[in-house]
């Protein structure tokens, strides 16, 4: 493979597979979703499937020293269609959680009327009191390497297609009854002065005013394989990469790198994670300043063509 | 001009480092890693026969690790420093056997992950264990434009921290890297942090020796007594 630059099935060491992003498969049962194929166009029984879906819950939210007014959560669930033991379930959710988190930090907006930075948390309803959470559960339908590209596509792709209620409109809860209610454009305080509870809008999970999820960050992936042979005397020459490994390319590798780019801005790195594998040379191959410096031109480039497909 | 932090340490300096080797009987080797207020204890049973059948491979050892903690992050760092260790340990030296390491965190302020790893590289010292390399965990603390190392849990709550995994404290050989959250950074500040890095895993690698002369000469004080 390492001689002919070209591998098993066929890519270059430098070439993707095709990746096609669905979203709303599920749209009758879940608020959003999403199905993510990285697919070889030459063999298309061998292609990594993964599908996402976004329910909406309201609560109270969690208030931390952090975070004092509470700022709602994303939390993830992860199940594979049937027993892989090349995949380690808890690791994978473990890390799209973390880089889900992102999400739900805070924001930046621009008021219109006063032309200043207000700055918000894009899941928070009322502060301490509401907030929006959103479980997003993840199947694994078919491994052939790279889940954690493909399992994180997904979900970002599931969120972008969920619905939540606008903030833009006036949010109040009526503390008895835990109720959040939104005030129509157009709505006339003075009408509460009633009582009338009939007067204001019921609120329910798609709600009258809702609108697509913005996110102040956008978590992109790569994952990247080093391969270090032994044979050639210099040292540039025994290290070999490619973008995409297949499963059967994971387990010959030295090191596996992913890096989790923002999509609206690919030189900043989000998360950068890499360790050994359980290669067969078991040898160790570190990593040096230029190799992270080249992985991140690769991630600047893919995270440019994620976002053209996740657009369109 | 960088503002003290709250524990009055200056932005590249650690906290003071404290290991007891050996602490446990029960066990093959052990270790009491102390980083401030940060306390791991690591403790190695084998290298042994595995239970099942199965998990044993024909040519070389199997580590497990298993860190008893509250975080969430649990199963990450066990993979994470399971994956690290057996790439530096000589595993064919006892094929078909198992190393289990056993890792306690019994106070969090902090930089846990890079804690853990050296309270396990001690304990695998002190079991006798061979390794081709020392990996040495240093955690950094991203804030524009300072690099704070070894933060504390009130400092790693404002900002996302990255732990870099150098071998033979060279900042031009990482070994592993792990980020706790969004770090939001560019290509350049991550590799700053590996330059700033390397100069305090010397100290760290020298502080090791100097842990393992003290263990040997307190054997031998009590041997020859």
């Amino acid at each position: 493979m390492l001689q002919s630059h070209s591998r098993a099935d066929g890519r270059l060491l430098a070439q993707y597979r095709k990746t096609t992003i669905q979203q709303g498969v599920l749209s009758k049962h879940a608020s959003g979703s999403a199905l993510v194929s990285f697919r070889n166009d030459e063999n298309q029984d061998e292609s990594t499937s993964i599908l996402a879906a976004v329910t909406l819950q309201v609560g109270q939210p969690m208030c931390t020293a952090a975070f004092p007014a509470g700022r709602g959560d994303i939390d993830v669930t992860v199940s594979s269609f049937k027993e892989d033991d090349s995949i380690n379930i808890s690791v994978l959710q473990s890390y799209l959680q973390r880089t889900l988190d992102v999400c739900a930090q805070e924001a930046l907006e621009d008021s219109i009327s006063t032309g200043e930075d207000n700055h918000y948390h894009p899941l928070l309803l009322v502060p301490a009191k509401a907030a929006i959470g959103l479980v997003v559960t993840v199947k694994i339908l078919q491994n052939a390497g790279n889940v954690g590209d493909a399992a994180l596509l997904a979900c970002i792709a599931a969120l972008m297609d969920t619905k939540i209620p606008c903030r833009e409109h006036g949010i109040s809860l009526d503390e008895k009854t835990g109720r959040i209610w939104w005030q129509p454009k157009g709505y006339d305080a003075e009408r509460t002065k009633e009582g009338n509870i009939a007067t204001g809008c019921r609120c329910s999970e798609r709600g009258e005013t809702q609108h697509k999820m913005r996110f102040p960050l956008l978590p992109l992936p790569v994952t990247v394989g080093l391969y270090c042979s032994e044979t050639s005397e210099l040292e540039d020459k025994r290290r070999n990469w490619l973008v995409d490994p297949s499963s059967a390319e994971e387990c010959s590798m030295s090191t596996m790198i992913t890096m989790v780019v923002d999509g609206h801005a690919p030189e900043q790195i989000l998360l950068l994670d890499f360790c050994p594998s359980f290669g067969e040379n078991n040898r160790i191959c570190s990593l040096r300043t230029k190799d992270l410096a080249l992985v991140a031109q690769i991630a600047k480039a893919r995270a440019e063509e994620l976002k053209r497909i996740l657009v369109a | 001009m960088t503002e003290a932090r709250p524990d009055g340490r200056s932005a590249n300096s650690l906290r003071p480092l404290s290991c007891e080797l050996g602490c446990l009987q029960a066990a093959d080797g052990s270790a009491l890693w102390k980083a401030g207020n940060t306390h791991v204890l690591a403790a190695v049973h084998g290298p042994i026969a595995p239970r099942i059948a199965m998990e044993e491979h024909a040519e070389a050892f199997r580590i497990q690790v298993v860190i008893q903690t509250s975080s969430s992050n649990c199963s990450e760092w066990e993979a994470f420093l399971t994956r690290i260790l057996t790439s530096c340990c000589c595993t064919q030296l006892y094929p078909r056997c198992i190393l289990s390491i056993t890792i306690h965190v019994l106070s969090h302020d902090g930089s846990i992950l890079a804690a853990a790893l050296h309270a396990a590289v001690s304990a695998l010292m002190d079991a006798g264990i061979e390794m081709r390399t020392l990996p040495v965990g240093v955690t950094c603390l991203l804030l524009n434009p300072d690099i704070l190392l070894d933060p504390t849990q009130v400092e790693e709550d404002e900002s996302a921290s990255l732990m870099l995994v150098l071998e033979n404290s060279d900042a031009d050989q990482i070994l592993a890297c792990y980020s706790s959250s969004s770090l939001n950074q560019s290509i350049h500040n991550i590799l700053k942090c590996s330059v700033v890095a390397a100069r305090v895993s010397q100290a760290i690698s020298a502080f090791w020796r100097i842990a393992v002369e003290s263990k040997v000469k307190r054997q031998c004080e009590t041997i020859f007594s």
